[in-house]
């Protein structure tokens, strides 16, 4: 097992410097730069910018630039932001947390819903509810997130005045209801995507699993339909499922772009869009880096998780 | 508390000199921009006010940036800064100095500035307090200038302060400065420069002080709060502050990135104040019949234009300039695109700003004529409509950044007016992080769409934009991108800027209109106007177009209901 850790672990550090190298090179060669935006407001000219990036040591060679920033990374220093100068790790740990309530609630939701509808729809396989279902699931997969965004703060916030139209929490007030009023609209906009995913992965998955000769065995022997379901059934076809829970770890702590920029959600998403908009390189490089750890650990995490779920997988065994 | 009497007789800059002292339009505009900064005049006497309750959440589209003041910056931020520091004064809405921490604007006539232009003295009030409860002295101001002279700090544009030869303190709440040469436009530059304090400063070893930077210590009537990043900072009432203490106690600038939700929240009252930048066009009616709402047309110092790049076979003819400058339907573009908000621009400065020439020509629109002119100048149609002279096709690019669909919408009319007089426009649109980059500075476009302010910090001397000196593809400084050259134009430009008296520097900039908008290096298209809107009940709003964010003066802001 600790074998099998170590070698997982030089994988990812060599994936990790791959990742980060590939990233550093693709950001700093495209056109732009982080101060070139000021040129736009009218205060500063180039010949400011061509101070200030002498002041940030933008203008020294790129492998340069690439080994400071990593050796500064591997010393703990993740860099400033160029936008408000505040460490890259205060921005990302700023914006984690409510990319984390936003993502986990909605993918909980998400998984409770479409895993049950999942489930109905493999045991009562090309029935009207199963049907009913699969087009369902089309539907919220064709409906854009952000024309979807849109249509329920109109009607929720602008015309009922049931609930925010955006923002994580009324500032001033902050209590748990508070907060809770301004994640359900943009959880359940998150959601319903994810809902018809997870039921298309759910219902293939159990389709796969009671059609096997053990499900046959055990029906035949009078085992009550709700025991197969639950024990034998579901337990198999959960096993599929943790990979994509494992791989969607990532997404949990990137964010949404769309919903956050419509509902004004102070999360990863958002700051990933302005800091590539404005060539924030060192928050853009923060932020996959982070990302990058997760998904090694999210894969791992899964791996592991598989052993547990399946004692016949016996994780490092060749 | 400095008595209005006292400013008015004192209030004045090197361009308003010949004002009288007792001008009673000038001593009004002072005492509505003291009273809009909260800069009363008899607090002190006045009954002691109630404490500061409640809030204001105002809604930007740009995030604040960075909270020195001195650095590089946004619209947004400077709206922060109003709050939470002061500068020496500042500029109304009308256009005139009024002093803030200084006791009066220096100029030659109340001697603050010598008769040679380069000797200056500033006086400063003595009832100022830092957020921390430290007295201001001059050495705090002596010490905002050096920072922006040093070489390490990351100042935001030192043009200015390079023309400063010397400073020294006369006295704990005096300091003088000399110049190197005269330079009117000083006057304007430091009515936007706030100054930091030297006792938290220049006990950092990083001139740059990331520490100062999130959390901030100022002079100002808030005090810093606290700050969540991609979403607000907040600021609360300074009860040491030396103008009239805010009513409201705090103010929040929150970053709603996305336009329309921004309306939206204004709509469901979740925002109090839309600014920058500001609502949609297209949401203009409704937003004005909205019940508990007020919006406000704000004129911005911007001008929506297409800079040309004189350097295109085709665009070095005037002749060809004027021609397209005719070609333009102008008024369809501010109704159809703009919704009837903006007036058509004929010039570099606004309606509105001292030194606008109201005697400037209209920009006219006669396709006809247009098409006569290129007729006469041997420009001749060819096969595929566009016309073609020695070889060359009037055709060129146009670009501006991606996704603003109002310029898009006005880039297609332009192309269409252009198209019925033989002319091609071919659209070519970017990322802003391309646009401002080698593509604007190497003058790489052949022509732009955008909305640039000419002037900095309102000063009508454009050196920087239209000299020929301020070329960045030839002297990598300037911004004067379209290449544009006039020895006539450089001439008056260099007297302004070391005329201090007003009328004569309002006659100087006359004739740099007319000069520029007769070479037309850039077409005008209108004067840039921002919808802006607070909640019926909150009272004090006030454009300001010297001002980058029309927060400048929210901390006179008050409910009424």
């Amino acid at each position: 097992m600790s074998r099998y850790l170590l070698s997982r672990l030089l994988q990812a550090l060599l994936l990790l410097w791959l990742v980060s190298m590939i990233a550093f090179a693709i950001l700093h060669l495209a056109p732009g730069g982080p101060l070139s935006q000021f040129l736009a407001t009218g205060t500063l000219g180039p010949e400011d910018i061509e101070r200030l990036m002498a002041q940030y040591g933008l203008n020294r060679p790129l492998p340069l630039q690439y080994l400071d920033w990593a050796g500064n990374l591997l010393s703990g220093d993740w860099g400033r932001s160029y936008r408000d100068d505040l460490p890259v790790l205060t921005k990302i740990g700023m914006h984690v947390g409510p990319t984390l309530e936003l993502m986990i609630s909605s993918t909980l939701l998400a998984m409770l819903i479409g895993g049950m509808i999942g489930i109905l729809g493999a045991v009562r396989r090309y029935s009207f509810f199963d049907h009913l279902a699969t087009i369902g699931a089309m539907v919220a997969l064709s409906i854009p997130t952000f024309w979807f965004g849109l249509a329920v703060i109109y009607v929720f916030s602008v015309n009922l005045g049931w609930l925010p139209a955006g923002g994580r929490e009324t500032i001033g007030d902050g209590s748990v209801l508070d907060r809770m009023q301004h994640l359900m609209l943009p959880c359940i906009v998150l959601a319903l995507v994810s809902t018809a995913v997870w039921s298309r992965y759910m219902r293939s998955s159990m389709l796969d699993v009671i059609n096997q000769d053990y499900i046959r065995t055990a029906r035949s022997k009078g085992v009550a339909p709700v025991r197969i379901l639950i024990h034998h059934a579901l337990r198999n076809a959960l096993l599929p499922m943790i990979t994509i829970t494992g791989l969607h770890v990532s997404t949990l702590l990137s964010g949404a772009l769309v919903t956050e920029t419509v509902f004004t959600w102070p999360g990863m998403g958002r700051l990933f869009l302005d800091s590539v908009g404005n060539r924030d390189y060192p928050v853009v490089m923060g932020m996959l880096m982070f990302t990058a750890c997760m998904v090694l650990l999210g894969s791992l995490l899964a791996d592991l998780l598989y052993s547990v779920a399946d004692p016949r997988i016996k994780v490092g065994v060749q | 508390m400095t008595d209005h009497k006292n400013n008015s007789s004192s209030i004045g800059h090197p361009g308003l000199g010949n004002l009288t002292r007792r001008d009673a339009m000038f001593a009004g505009a002072a005492a509505f921009a003291a009273g809009s900064l909260g800069l009363a005049v008899s607090a002190r006497a006045a009954a002691p006010a109630a404490k500061p309750t409640g809030q204001a959440i105002l809604g930007f589209s740009q995030e604040v940036t960075v909270l020195h003041p001195l650095m590089t910056s946004n619209e947004v931020d400077q709206g922060v800064w109003w709050n939470l520091f002061s500068p020496l004064w500042l500029i109304d809405a009308r256009g005139n100095f009024v002093p803030v921490l200084a006791k009066s604007v220096p100029t030659l006539e109340n001697g603050g500035i010598s008769a040679d232009g380069l000797s200056w003295r500033v006086e400063l009030r003595n009832d100022v307090k830092w957020h921390d409860g430290k007295p201001l002295t001059a050495e705090d101001v002596r010490y905002s200038i050096g920072l922006m002279k040093n070489p390490a700090f990351r100042a935001r544009n030192r043009t200015a302060f390079d023309m400063i030869a010397s400073v020294a303190v006369e006295g704990t709440h005096v300091i003088t400065w000399k110049l190197k040469e005269p330079y009117a436009p000083l006057t304007s530059t430091l009515s936007w420069t706030f100054i930091v304090p030297s006792h938290v400063l220049s006990q950092d070893p990083d001139p740059n002080s990331p520490k100062f930077a999130a959390a901030p210590v100022g002079t100002g009537p808030y005090r810093f709060v606290s700050r969540k990043t991609g979403d607000y900072v907040m600021l609360e009432a300074n009860p040491g502050y030396f103008g009239t203490v805010p009513v409201v106690n705090r103010l929040i600038f929150k970053y709603v990135p996305d336009l329309n939700a921004m309306y939206t929240q204004f709509k469901t009252g979740e925002i109090d104040f839309v600014g920058l930048a500001g609502i949609p066009a297209n949401f203009y009616k409704e937003a004005s019949a909205l019940r508990g709402r007020r919006v406000y047309p704000a004129a911005r110092s911007a001008v929506e234009n297409l800079t040309l790049n004189l350097a295109h076979p085709a665009l070095a003819d005037k002749a060809v300039r004027k021609a397209l400058n005719m070609a333009i339907d102008r008024q369809s573009i501010c109704d159809i695109v703009y919704y009837g908000l903006p007036k058509p621009a004929n010039s570099f400065l606004v309606p509105g700003h001292w030194a606008y020439n109201a005697s400037l020509p209209k920009s006219e629109y006669d396709p006809k004529k247009a098409a006569a002119m290129l007729d006469q100048l041997g420009w001749v149609k060819g096969a595929d409509g566009i016309r073609v002279k020695n070889g060359v096709r009037l055709s060129f690019t146009n670009s501006t950044v991606t996704g603003n669909q109002l310029r898009e919408q006005t880039q297609q009319l332009i192309a269409d007016d252009f198209k019925k007089i033989g002319v091609e426009m071919l659209i070519k649109n970017m990322v802003a992080a391309v646009l401002w980059a080698d593509f604007w500075r190497n003058s790489e476009f052949d022509s732009l769409m955008t909305a640039p302010t000419y002037t900095i910090a309102s000063d009508p001397d454009v050196t920087h934009r239209f000299g020929s000196g301020a070329i960045p593809k030839e002297t990598k400084s300037g911004s004067n991108v379209s290449l544009y050259k006039n020895a006539g134009v450089d001439t008056l430009l260099a007297r302004g800027r070391q005329e201090y008296n007003l009328a004569k520097r309002k006659e100087i900039y006359a004739k740099v209109q007319e000069l520029i908008m007769d070479d037309l290096p850039f077409l005008p298209l209108f004067n840039l106007v921002e919808v802006e809107g607070t909640k019926a009940g909150l009272d004090g709003y006030a454009g300001n177009v010297n001002a980058l964010s029309n927060a400048w003066n929210a901390a006179s802001w008050r409910w009424t209901a």
